[in-house]
């Protein structure tokens, strides 16, 4: 209920949802660099792959070579080769 | 990279972490607005970049969840002053050359002259330099408004100077006066007089009352066209109008010039040997050395040179070797050179006075040497105005 109320006055303003709401909001930069606001946490991180919280569920970006370049106030910004990013089923 | 620069006030330290909850331990310091950068995972260990104003906090979270962390690298202010502790003389070195530049900066480095061009300018420049205003002066005991009035009383043609230092640069403005026309006056009284005798070939006059017809003779300093205009009633003269009498009065006059060279003469010619002198003006200290002016050296030239991005310039001068010859000419070769002056000296008529009707040339001779006389018969324009003194007569009229 609260959660279309947000979205109903999102919606009704042109207010970004992002912001809003707190959805992810995923920035590409060709295949080397991504960012992701709203990150709620790091559920792993290996060359090969990161995972992410939010509050859509895990993503999980895979590549080669990839590194966390800066992590501050939920925005996380990834640097590396990317090959994929999905969005794993959340366990409930 | 920009995250360095950013944090490299406060200072930034590389940390090693080790353990099994690594992704808890970075969440939670994320959750505790601790800021991560640079994370990158190394089997079980992961390295990353922290504030050192963090790192505490940091420290009491990796043991909270179990974590060994080690710190790598230290980089930012805080550390690099640290390490310059250690080091007295360096510090003592950067304080030196602080203070030196500081010093500097006191001094003239570079000196501009705006607004004049040519010779004017190199006059000025000159002026500056011997005034102390050069390259390497220092500037606090430098007036400014003194020496912009100098520069105005040294330099007639100048209608305005000023001075302004910006940095190490001092730019001398300068502009100089709009020449006036010259004032003529066609208003007072005037004749038109000869000045050179002749025969008249021609009068036009404009204002006043010819006294010269086509055919007179007439001298030098005769009135050839007189400002008193008599004014008639029928025959009868009733007054006179004084004018300022204008007209054009040619004439075929008669122009002798007269010269006269000896046959022994006296040259100062270059041997060819040079030498070289120098001057250094460095921080308003002079400092000269090589060559110097004597007796028989002549000075030929000078060059200056601002030392780049130094208060300093030198002037190099150069002086000849002079030597003086002596030696007797021919009477042919007097002849030559009065007869190249005589035709120089018609050159010139020609070019300021008018058309050379004809000329003649003849030499006499004179005490050890020559005499040309040259009598040349010119067309030319003999009037000039000459203005009329007060007289009773011209009173009474008034």
């Amino acid at each position: 209920m609260k959660q279309n109320w947000k979205r109903t006055l999102a919606e009704g303003l042109a207010l970004p949802k992002e912001a809003c709401e707190g959805l992810p909001f995923f920035t590409f930069l060709g295949r080397e660099e991504v960012t992701v606001e709203n990150v709620t946490a790091l559920l792993s991180c290996t060359p090969d792959c990161i995972r992410l919280m939010t509050n859509q569920g895990p993503v999980r970006l895979e590549g080669e070579r990839l590194w966390i370049s800066a992590w501050d106030q939920g925005q996380l910004s990834a640097q590396g080769w990317f090959c994929r990013v999905c969005w794993e089923e959340e366990k409930r | 990279m920009a995250l360095r620069f950013w944090h490299f006030g406060p200072g930034y330290v590389m940390i090693t972490i080790r353990g099994v909850l690594l992704e808890q331990l970075l969440t939670a310091a994320h959750r505790n607005q601790i800021r991560l950068w640079g994370v990158r995972r190394k089997g079980a260990a992961a390295s990353l970049w922290v504030r050192a104003e963090e790192v505490r906090a940091f420290g009491a979270l990796c043991r909270r969840y179990h974590c060994r962390f080690r710190i790598e690298k230290k980089c930012g202010l805080p550390f690099w002053l640290k390490k310059l502790r250690r080091r007295p003389v360096f510090l003592l070195g950067v304080a030196l050359f602080l203070v030196l530049l500081n010093m500097a900066g006191l001094f003239c480095w570079r000196v501009e002259v705006e607004g004049v061009e040519g010779r004017l300018a190199l006059a000025v420049e000159d002026y500056c330099r011997s005034e102390g205003l050069y390259p390497g002066a220092f500037l606090p005991t430098l007036d400014g408004r003194a020496f912009a009035e100098g520069l105005l009383t040294a330099f007639p043609e100048l209608e305005f100077a000023a001075i302004h230092t910006s940095g190490a640069t001092c730019t001398v403005e300068v502009a100089s006066k709009l020449p006036l026309p010259p004032r003529v006056d066609r208003d007072s009284p005037a004749d038109v007089v000869a000045r050179y005798d002749g025969v008249v070939t021609e009068v036009a006059v404009s204002a006043g009352t010819a006294l010269v017809a086509p055919g007179d003779v007439v001298q030098a300093g005769e009135t050839l066209i007189s400002g008193k205009v008599i004014q008639r009633d029928g025959l009868e003269e009733v007054g006179a109008v004084w004018t300022h009498a204008a007209g054009n009065v040619t004439a075929h006059a008669r122009l002798v010039w007269e010269k006269t060279e000896t046959c022994a003469f006296s040259a100062s010619v270059p041997t060819g040997e040079k030498r070289y002198g120098w001057a250094l003006n460095w921080f308003g200290h002079q400092a000269a050395g090589g060559a110097a002016e004597r007796e028989g050296w002549q000075k030929t030239g000078s060059r200056t040179f601002s030392l780049p991005a130094l208060p300093a310039e030198v002037t190099v001068t150069r002086y000849e070797q002079q030597q003086t010859l002596t030696g007797t000419r021919t009477l042919s070769q007097v002849r030559g050179r009065l007869w190249v002056a005589a035709q120089t000296y018609l050159q010139a008529i020609a070019m300021t006075e008018g058309e050379v009707l004809a000329y003649e040339l003849d030499f006499s001779p004179a005490p050890g040497g020559l005499t040309a006389r040259l009598t040349a018969t010119v067309a030319l324009s003999i009037g000039e105005e000459r203005a009329i003194t007060q007289t009773e007569e011209w009173t009474e009229n008034e």
